[in-house]
C-alpha cells in the first residue's frame, strides 16, 4: 500500500538540506532521539465545535513507529489540511480515522479517537457501522467497474437500501455536490470508467457524500489530476464546507492555503503546529513549520 | 568537429551494441518463433491426423469393373444325368427350371464358385474364366423340388418329389502344401497364379504355398419327412448337429421337424431322425410362395407373394398357432418378389416388384395381442431407385449389408440398419441377375446374371458408419425403438457393432457437470476464503497445500474412488446423501455459535476460531450417521406385495430397495415423496434464502439498530434456525404435491449402481479444485487493492466487498478458473475410467454410471484393430472430444474477453 509506507525510523539521520540549522532545535533534537513532542496549538481552535477528537495517538507498523501522541480536534463543518514532508504520517493518520488500518497485519495502536464523542478504538466498537459514518477518498480515483449511478449509491446498496425513488434522488443530490451532475445526467447507467480523471474523482467524492457522513477523509485527492481538474476539486471542497467537515492530506502548499480552514503540519510521525490556515502561511509560530512552508524543505 | 565531453565514470560508452547482445537477440527471437510456430503445427497436425484418420470412416465403397465369363461345361466330371423335375407342380416360384443354375456362392477368395441348377446338379467354376472344373448331384434318386441354403456355414437341405429330405453338407475344403512338395506343373505357377488342378483349383500364394480349393459335398441320407408327396418349400436353421426344419409338401401341409444326429460307431455314418410336428395351416385362396424359419427355430414365417405373412409361433411345437398376420408390401397390389434374411436370421428382408426391399424384425410390444408378445414390425426401407423387380436377397456373412440383384441388371449394396445405400454394380447387358453374393470378406460381389458369372472387386470400407448412425437414433435388431447406442464388440458372430456417440457424449457432459457440481461451488468459496478473508500469512501455507492436490496423479484418485470410496459409500448411502445438507448446516450452526458467545472470549479465543467452526465437519458426519437411517427408515419404506393375493408380505425400509422399487414395479410399493425431498431440498433451500435476504434482513437491519451484538447474533441464528425448519417444510410440502403427479424414479434418481455420477463428481471434483481454486485465488489477487479500500471506506462488509466488487472485478478470471476446470472435467480419464463402471447408458439418474469419450478411448484402443471401423470411430470420438473442447474454450474465451474488457480499464 503505498500511501501507508512506513516512516523513517527515527533512530536514522535525517537527511535534508537545512539539516544543521534545524538540529539546533530542540523540538528537532528531540525528534532525532525518537521522542514525542507537544503541538504548537493555536489559540484560534478553542472556539471550534470539535467533531473528531484524536486524543493521544499512537501508531506502529510492527517495530516501527509511525505516529507519536498525536492530539487534534478537528472542527465540525470546516476544513482542515494535513500538510508535511512525505513519510510524515498524514496518510497513516487519516486512514486511521476510520480504521482502514486495521486491513494492516502488524498494526499496532495506543491512545483513541473520538467520532462526535463515540470511541473509534473502543472494543465493541462496529467498525462498519463507523465507516459508515465516514466518507473516504484515496489519492488515486477509485470508481468500482459499474455504472455511475451504481457507483454513487454504492453505500446506500451496502447498507440496504433498496427504494429505487431513495436511490435516485440521492445519487441526484451527490453528484449535484460533486459538481458532476450536469455532465453525467444522461448517462448514469454507463460505466464509471469511461469518465476522465478529474471527473472519476469526483464522481468518488460524489459516493463518499452519498451516505452524508460526518467527516469527509481525503487523502492527496488531487494528486493525479491536472491543474483545471484540481481547481474544480477545490472549488467543491470549498462548496462543502459548512455542510461536511473535510480532513484532507495534501501535499500541495497551494492547495492548502487555498482550500482549508485549518491546517496541521506533521513531521516525522509528529504533530508540530495546528492552527487556522492564513496563520499558519503568514505567521507561524515555529521556526520549522516556517521553514517547511517557504520550501526550505520537504 | 566536437570532442566527445568527458566521461563521467571515466569508462568509454560504446556507440554500437554489443554482438553478445544482438546474438542473444536474434537467438532468442529465432527460439520464440521456432516455438510458437512449433505449438500451431504440433496442434494442427494432431488435428489433421485426426481428421484422416476419421475420413475413411464415411468414405463410399469402391468397386472395380467386372470379370464376365459365360459358363463353359467343358470339364471333366460329368455326373449321371439327373431325373427330369416332377411333373407335380414341384417348380419353385423363384426357380427358372431346367439346368439353368438358381444359387452361386463363392469361396473366401472368390477364385471358385458353385452353382445350383433346380435340376440338383451342383457346378463348380472358375470364376475368372468360367470353366466348370467340377461337378456334382444333389439329386442322386429322387427330383430334386426343394432346398434352402444357408448364408453362413454349410448345411443346406434339400426336398425331393418323393416326400423325402435330405441334409447335406456343401463346403469349399482348402488344402495347403509347401512349394517342394508341390506337383510338378503347380511348383511353375507365378505368385497368385491360378491353375486347375484335380478338380479344384490350385493357387501360388504370396507366401510361397501351393493352396488347393476343392468343393466337398457330403449328400447325408434322407430322412422321412412323414410325407409321400413332393417337398415344394423348404426352410431350415439351427447347426448341423441338431437342424430345424420346416417344410411344406405339394398337399401344403406344412410341418416342423427338430432333427437328431446319431453317429453309428461301427460305420462311422451320421443318420439323422427328425421329431416332426404337423402344424395346423391356415391356407388361403392361392399357394404360399415362401416358407422361412427364424434364427433359433422358434417361430415359422408363410409368405404369400401378394405380401400377407403369418406368423407361427413354434416354441411348443405342439400347440403352435399363427401368432399374426402381417402385411409385408409397402401399398396394396405390390408383389412380393424376393425373401431373405440378415445373419443371425432375425431380420427378415422382403424385396417386391418395384425394385425396393424391406425389412422386419420383432420386437416386444407392452400389450401386444400376440401369444409371445412379440410384433413383427418394419424397421427400414430400401429405396429401389426405380430398379426392376427384386429377383435376389442375400446378406453379407459379417455385417448388415444386403446385396440385392434386381431383374434389370443392377445389384444394389445397402448397409440395412443405417439405411445407406452403398452403391451399385450393373450387369453390362442388363441380364437379369437370378443370384448374387456378396465374397465371404465383403471384397467381391459375385453374381449369376443370365447365362454368365459377374465378379466385381468391392471396397466396402466402414458400411455400419454414417453421420445419422453416428449422431441419430438408429433402430437396432430386437431393440423396442430407435435408440442412441455404444457397445462395439458382442459375443457372438452375428453381433452388430453400434457406434452411436451420443452416449459417449452425453456421459462426458454427465460426468462433467457432476464434478463440477460439486467442485466449482467449494472451490469458488474457498478462493473467495483465502483472498479476502483469511490471514495473509495462513494462506501462504494454504494455497501451496491446495495447489498441491492438484499434483496427485488422477489414476491414483481413480483408484481410491473405484476400489475405496465406492465400496464404502455402497454402504452408507443414506449417510453419505445426509452428510451433504448436514456438513455445511453444522458449520453455520457453529459458526452462529461462535457468534452468540461473549465479546470477550471472541476475542480471545480469536485464533481457534477456525478450529472451532471446522468442528463443522466431525458434527456433520456424526449428525448424518444418526440422521441418515432415520430418515431412510422414515422416508423409504417399501412394502413387498405378494403377486398373487396382493397382500403385504414385508415392509422393508432400505433406500437402495426404495430406488429399483419405482416404475411401476408391481411387486413393491413404495411412496416417491422421499425422492422427492432430495430433489427439493436445495431448490427450496434457495427459495427460503432469497426469501431471508429480500424480506426478513431489511426487517431485521430496521428494528436492529440499537442491539448489542450479541442479540443480534442471537436473532440471526433464529432467522437460520426457522430458515432451515422453513426449508425442510416446504420442501415435504412441495414433495408432497409433486409426490401426486409423478414418481421422481427414472429421473434423475434410480438404481443405485456402486459406482455411480456420485462418486466420480466427488472425486473428480476432488481433482479439478485445485486447479480452478488457485486460478480464482489469483484473478481475485489480481483486483486493485483501492477498490477494495473503497468500499470499506464505504461502509462495505468484507463479505460485501467480496460479493459486490472483488467478484465482479475478476469475473473474467474466475470465468477462466472454471472453465479451465471444465476442460480438465472433460477430458479427465483415469478417474472416470475408474470409478464409472463405464456403461454407456443415456440417464440422468445420480447413482449410475456412465461412459465418456475419453475412458472408451482407454478402453477400447488397445482392442482396436488398426484401421478397423472400431479403430476409425475411437479416433472420431476423440476428434469430438477435441471439437467439443474447442468450442468450449472459443466460447469461454469470448465471454472472458467481454468480461475483462469491463473491468479491466481501471
Amino acid at each position: 500500500m503505498t500511501h501507508t509506507a512506513p516512516v523513517q525510523p527515527p533512530d536514522r539521520p535525517i537527511e535534508m538540506s537545512g539539516r544543521e540549522r534545524i538540529l539546533d532545535d530542540a523540538r528537532f533534537a528531540a525528534m532525532a532521539r525518537g521522542e514525542s513532542i507537544a503541538c504548537e496549538t493555536h489559540a484560534a481552535l478553542a472556539g471550534e465545535d470539535t467533531v473528531l477528537e484524536i486524543d493521544r495517538f499512537n501508531l506502529h507498523y510492527g517495530t516501527v513507529r509511525a505516529l507519536y501522541d498525536i492530539s487534534m480536534n478537528i472542527p465540525r463543518g470546516r476544513i482542515t489540511a494535513l500538510i508535511g514532508p512525505s513519510g510524515c504520517g498524514k496518510s497513516t493518520l487519516l486512514r486511521s480515522v476510520n480504521r482502514l488500518n486495521d486491513l494492516i497485519d502488524s498494526v499496532r495502536i495506543t491512545g483513541d479517537m473520538r467520532l462526535s464523542g463515540d470511541s473509534i478504538y473502543a472494543p465493541d466498537v462496529d467498525v462498519i457501522e463507523l465507516r459508515k459514518r465516514m466518507g473516504m477518498v484515496f489519492q488515486k480515483s477509485n470508481p468500482f467497474p459499474m455504472s455511475i449511478y451504481e457507483n454513487v449509491v454504492y453505500p446506500l446498496r451496502v447498507d440496504g437500501v433498496r427504494n429505487r425513488g431513495t436511490l435516485d434522488e440521492v445519487c441526484e443530490r451527490s453528484l449535484r455536490g460533486a459538481a458532476l451532475w450536469e455532465e453525467v445526467r444522461d448517462r448514469l447507467q454507463e460505466s464509471a470508467l469511461s469518465l476522465s480523471g478529474g471527473q472519476q474523482q469526483r464522481l468518488c467524492i460524489a459516493r463518499a457524500i452519498a451516505a452524508e457522513p460526518e467527516v469527509l477523509l481525503m487523502d492527496e485527492p488531487c494528486s493525479a489530476l491536472d491543474p483545471i481538474a484540481t481547481s474544480k476539486i477545490e472549488e467543491l471542497m470549498l462548496g462543502l464546507r459548512g455542510e461536511y467537515t473535510v480532513l484532507i492530506v495534501t501535499h500541495n502548499m497551494q492547495q492548502a492555503s487555498r482550500a482549508s480552514d485549518f491546517c496541521a503540519f506533521m513531521y516525522l510521525g509528529r504533530l508540530v503546529e495546528y492552527g487556522p490556515t492564513p496563520d499558519m502561511f503568514t505567521n507561524p509560530h515555529l521556526r520549522e513549520t516556517e521553514d517547511y512552508i517557504t520550501g526550505r524543505f520537504g | 568537429m566536437p570532442t566527445p565531453p568527458a566521461s563521467f565514470t571515466g569508462r568509454r560508452r560504446t556507440r554500437r551494441t554489443r554482438f553478445s547482445v544482438k546474438v542473444a537477440d536474434a537467438l532468442a527471437r529465432t527460439c520464440i518463433t521456432i516455438g510458437g510456430f512449433g505449438t500451431i503445427i504440433a496442434v494442427t497436425t494432431v488435428c489433421v491426423f485426426l481428421v484422416a484418420v476419421v475420413v475413411p470412416l464415411f468414405l463410399p465403397p469402391t468397386s472395380e469393373p467386372p470379370i464376365v465369363s459365360g459358363i463353359v461345361r467343358s470339364g471333366p466330371a460329368e455326373p449321371g444325368a439327373p431325373p427330369p423335375p416332377d411333373a407335380s407342380g414341384a417348380v419353385r416360384r423363384d426357380a427358372p427350371g431346367g439346368q439353368r443354375p438358381v444359387h452361386i456362392a463363392a469361396d473366401e477368395y472368390t477364385l471358385l464358385a458353385w452353382t445350383l441348377s433346380a435340376d440338383g446338379r451342383i457346378d463348380v467354376i472358375r470364376i475368372d474364366t468360367g470353366e466348370v472344373i467340377d461337378a456334382h448331384t444333389v439329386a442322386p434318386e429322387a427330383a430334386l423340388t426343394a432346398w434352402s441354403l444357408p448364408q453362413r456355414g454349410d448345411l443346406c437341405t434339400f426336398g425331393y418329389a418323393d416326400g423325402t429330405v435330405r441334409l447335406a453338407r456343401i463346403d469349399f475344403a482348402l488344402t495347403f502344401m509347401e512349394i517342394e512338395e508341390a506337383p510338378e506343373p503347380l511348383r511353375d505357377l507365378d505368385v497368385l497364379g491360378t491353375m486347375a488342378w484335380e478338380r479344384g483349383l490350385a493357387q501360388r500364394t504370396r507366401e510361397g504355398q501351393i493352396r488347393i480349393l476343392r468343393l466337398a459335398v457330403d449328400l447325408l441320407d434322407p430322412i422321412d419327412s412323414g410325407t409321400t408327396r413332393p417337398i415344394i418349400r423348404l426352410d431350415h436353421t439351427g447347426t448341423a448337429e441338431r437342424p430345424v426344419m420346416a417344410w411344406q409338401d405339394a398337399d401344403d401341409v406344412l410341418r416342423y421337424g427338430q432333427l437328431r444326429s446319431r453317429r453309428n460307431l461301427m460305420t462311422g455314418r451320421t443318420t439323422l431322425t427328425a421329431s416332426t410336428h404337423t402344424i395346423p395351416f391356415r391356407p388361403r385362396a392361392t399357394p404360399p410362395a415362401f416358407i422361412r424359419l427364424t434364427g433359433l427355430g422358434d417361430n415359422i414365417y408363410i409368405i404369400w407373394a401378394d405380401g400377407v405373412l403369418h406368423r407361427y409361433d413354434v416354441r411348443d411345437p405342439a400347440a403352435a398357432t399363427v401368432a399374426e398376420e402381417v402385411d409385408l408390401v409397402p401399398e396394396p397390389g405390390w408383389m412380393l418378389s424376393a425373401v431373405g434374411f440378415l445373419i443371425g436370421k432375425t431380420t427378415l428382408v422382403t424385396g417386391d416388384d418395384h425394385g425396393g426391399a424391406t425389412t422386419w424384425f420383432r420386437t416386444r410390444v407392452e400389450g401386444a395381442p400376440t401369444t409371445d408378445g412379440l410384433v413383427l414390425r418394419r424397421a427400414s426401407r430400401l429405396d429401389g431407385a426405380g430398379a426392376g423387380p427384386v429377383r435376389s436377397i442375400s446378406s453379407s456373412q459379417r455385417k448388415r449389408i444386403l446385396a440385392i440383384g434386381h431383374e434389370d441388371g443392377r445389384v444394389r449394396l445397402h448397409n440395412v440398419t443405417n439405411e445407406r445405400f452403398l452403391g451399385e454394380v450393373d450387369t453390362v447387358d442388363a441380364e437379369p441377375v437370378h443370384s448374387a453374393v456378396l465374397g465371404p470378406r465383403d471384397n467381391a460381389v459375385v453374381a449369376l446374371a443370365g447365362d454368365r458369372i459377374y465378379h466385381w472387386e468391392m471396397h466396402i470400407p466402414h458400411p455400419e458408419a454414417s453421420p445419422r448412425a453416428i449422431f441419430g437414433k438408429v433402430w437396432y435388431e430386437g431393440y423396442e425403438a430407435p435408440a442412441h447406442v455404444w457397445q462395439s464388440t458382442g459375443g457372438t458372430d452375428d453381433f452388430e457393432s453400434k457406434y452411436g456417440l451420443v452416449p459417449l457424449i452425453f456421459g462426458t457432459i454427465k460426468g462433467t457437470f457432476y464434478s463440477l457440481l460439486f467442485g466449482v461451488p467449494l472451490a469458488l468459496l474457498a478462493a473467495v476464503y483465502t483472498s479476502e478473508f483469511l490471514h495473509r500469512r495462513v494462506r501462504a501455507i494454504v494455497k501451496p497445500s491446495v495447489e498441491m492436490m492438484a499434483s496427485l496423479p488422477s489414476v491414483v484418485l481413480g483408484f481410491l474412488a473405484g476400489l475405496i470410496v465406492a465400496p464404502y459409500i455402497e454402504t452408507v448411502v443414506p449417510t453419505a446423501l445426509a452428510a451433504l445438507v448436514t456438513i455445511p448446516l453444522s458449520f453455520l450452526l457453529l459458526a452462529y455459535a461462535w457468534q452468540m458467545l461473549p465479546s470477550r472470549a471472541r476475542i480471545r479465543f480469536d485464533g481457534v476460531r477456525i478450529l472451532f467452526i471446522f468442528g463443522g465437519i466431525p458434527l456433520g458426519i456424526r449428525l448424518a450417521s444418526f440422521l441418515g437411517p432415520v430418515a431412510e427408515a422414515m422416508l423409504f419404506e417399501v412394502r413387498v406385495i405378494d403377486p398373487e393375493s396382493g397382500a403385504v408380505t414385508a415392509v422393508l425400509r432400505d433406500f437402495r430397495l426404495w430406488l429399483n422399487a419405482g416404475g411401476g414395479n408391481p411387486a413393491y410399493e413404495s411412496s416417491p415423496i422421499g425422492g422427492w425431498l432430495m430433489l427439493f431440498l436445495p431448490l427450496s433451500a434457495l427459495l427460503v434464502g432469497l426469501a431471508s435476504v429480500r424480506l426478513v434482513n431489511p426487517f431485521l437491519m430496521l428494528r436492529s439498530e440499537r442491539w448489542s451484538r450479541r442479540r443480534l447474533a442471537l436473532a440471526d441464528a433464529g432467522k437460520f434456525i426457522s430458515g432451515a425448519a422453513l426449508t425442510l417444510g416446504l420442501a415435504l410440502l412441495l414433495s408432497a404435491a409433486a409426490s401426486l403427479i409423478h414418481d421422481p424414479r427414472g429421473l434423475y434418481i434410480d438404481t443405485y449402481v456402486q459406482r455411480n455420477a456420485l462418486i466420480v463428481g466427488f472425486i473428480m471434483g476432488f481433482a479439478i479444485i485445485p486447479i480452478i481454486y488457485t486460478i480464482a485465488d489469483d484473478a481475485m489477487g489480481a483486483v486493485p487493492e483501492h477498490l477494495r479500500s473503497a468500499s470499506l471506506g464505504a461502509g462495505a462488509t468484507r463479505w460485501q466487498t467480496a460479493v459486490r466488487i472483488v467478484l465482479p472485478t475478476a469475473m473474467s478470471g474466475l470465468f477462466s478458473a472454471v472453465m479451465v476446470g471444465f476442460g480438465r472435467a472433460v477430458g479427465e480419464t483415469m478417474i472416470v475410467l475408474m470409478a464409472t463402471g463405464n456403461t454407456p447408458v443415456m440417464e440422468w439418474n445420480i447413482f449410475s454410471g456412465f461412459r465418456t469419450l475419453s475412458a472408451n478411448i482407454a478402453v477400447e484402443l488397445p482392442e482396436a484393430v488398426k484401421d478397423s471401423t472400431n479403430y476409425r470411430m475411437l479416433f472420431l470420438a476423440a476428434l469430438v472430444l477435441f471439437v467439443m473442447t474447442f468450442v468450449i474454450n472459443t466460447i469461454a474465451e469470448f465471454v472472458r474477453q467481454r468480461y475483462r474488457r469491463r473491468a479491466y480499464q481501471l
